[in-house]
């Protein structure tokens, strides 16, 4: 492919800019650095908080993670007071973890409209519904599917059920766990683990451990992260998650079970730790 | 994370993904000091992403021109052509820089003129200077499905720069 004349607008940054850039972030690290370089009113809107964010991609682009996480590169994490390692998923405690509330949105995982009775159909492995749902609560007509759906190969789907007071019961089931135990075991990764999760919370947001079809799970209480299903449908739907890891009405739950991943997320005033256990432990 | 060594590796990278999404030096400036603040507060926690630097960083710059997008609904009053500004050239050279400058003017309004997805793949490609795999990663699609959309909108430049370049 002949594509040599793309290359004439490549040029190598002014040399005073990247000086004075890399002068202004290493001796001014919170100042408004791209103000002071004319960037004008771009800078002044970010996420209350990165972590958040940084949790977000972490539950959603768990196989490349998988790829590229190494122990040392977890060490490098200096003020972690706690990690929490239940198979795949990896919680880091940490005292210095700030409210954050907002909308995220990534175009790194993008999702397909699909409605559950085609997952049911078309994608039998990833149609684990419960049995059991809170009264009121009404399966919605659009699910999410993700993955590759230029070769037909789905890796995850999210299905949603909400009452007319604005609850919200959101199930993800993704391919891949690890099913002999943590993730990385005497310095190695584990070569049989196909998924990997990491979450950061307060030390008073902490997870509890629980039992779900006799398998460990984690429970996280305040925690929102539900995805947005109500964009119009685009060529690309970008991922975008509310998420508010404050939310006393919002509650996550993680755990593995055959080869797949589990998260259930609410928010709803009436949903309480043994609902969402019952609704875990009837999905057959 | 030695920050000096990503920072020196990664700014031509950054800098000229954005001269070619939105040709412009000036603000391709800014907006990659912008990414670059954002990336430094959040240098410590850089370990809990993907760990590619210039996935990272990249991820980065493509939310800051979203954001930047969303705040200026359209880019054409701020879009100048990129001048041979470094020096006057020469008496002698004064032909050939003319004729640089013009098939440059004529690429990035080409460029302009393209969807945004197609737009953004090709500011990864030969901006950003990604193969084919890190920009399925950073972008979600598949690495088949970059290279046959690359591959077609290369085509299709090729053949408008041709014509209009004779």
């Amino acid at each position: 492919m002949d594509d040599k004349f793309l290359y004439q607008l490549y040029e190598d940054p002014q040399p005073e800019f990247v000086k004075n850039l890399g002068q202004k972030l290493t001796e001014s690290p919170y100042s408004k650095v791209a103000q002071d370089t004319k960037a004008g009113s771009f800078i002044s809107r970010q996420l209350t908080s990165r972590r958040m964010a940084l949790a977000l991609v972490a539950l959603t682009l768990t196989f490349a993670l998988v790829m590229t996480l190494s122990p040392a590169v977890r060490a490098a994490v200096i003020d972690i007071i706690k990690t929490i390692t239940i198979r795949g998923t990896t919680v880091w405690v940490n005292d210095d973890v700030p409210a954050a509330k907002g909308e995220g949105e990534s175009y790194s995982v993008i999702w397909t409209p699909i409605n559950p009775g085609d997952i049911s159909t078309n994608y039998p492995d990833f149609a684990k519904l419960p049995t059991w749902i809170p009264p009121g609560y009404v399966l919605q007509e659009r699910a999410a599917l993700f993955g590759s759906m230029i070769q037909d190969s789905p890796d995850s789907a999210l299905v949603e059920w909400k009452n007319k007071h604005g609850g919200t019961i959101q199930l993800t089931v993704s391919e891949g766990s690890c099913p002999n135990g943590q993730v990385w075991e005497s310095g190695e990764r584990r070569s049989d683990c196909g998924r990997m999760v990491y979450l950061e919370v307060g030390s008073e947001y902490q997870p509890e451990i629980l039992m779900i079809h006799d398998q460990p799970a984690l429970l996280f209480p305040d925690f929102q992260i539900l995805m947005d299903l109500s964009d119009p449908i685009l060529e690309w739907n970008p991922y975008r998650v509310k998420y508010d890891n404050r939310n006393p009405e919002a509650l996550f739950l993680i755990w593995e079970s055959d080869d797949m991943t589990f998260e259930i997320a609410t928010k709803s005033p009436t949903i309480w730790k043994k609902d969402l256990i019952r609704i875990a432990e009837s999905i057959p | 994370m030695d920050w000096n060594a990503i920072y020196e590796s990664q700014i031509p990278r950054i800098y000229n993904y954005f001269l070619y999404r939105i040709c412009n030096r000036e603000l391709a400036q800014d907006l990659t000091a912008i990414t670059f603040e954002r990336a430094w507060k959040a240098r410590r926690k850089y370990n809990t992403i993907i760990a590619s630097r210039s996935t990272w960083l990249l991820g980065i710059a493509r939310n800051v021109l979203r954001e930047h997008f969303r705040r200026n609904r359209t880019i054409e009053n701020e879009t100048e052509p990129i001048q041979n500004n470094e020096q006057l050239p020469s008496t002698l050279n004064l032909e050939q820089s003319l004729q640089e400058q013009q098939d440059k003017e004529l690429l990035q309004s080409f460029l302009l003129e393209l969807p945004e997805r197609e737009h953004d793949l090709i500011a990864l490609k030969y901006g950003a200077g990604l193969s084919n795999r890190e920009i399925a990663r950073t972008t979600g699609l598949s690495e088949s499905n970059v290279g046959s959309i690359l591959h077609r909108t290369v085509t299709s430049l090729r053949r408008k720069y041709e014509q209009r370049h004779g």
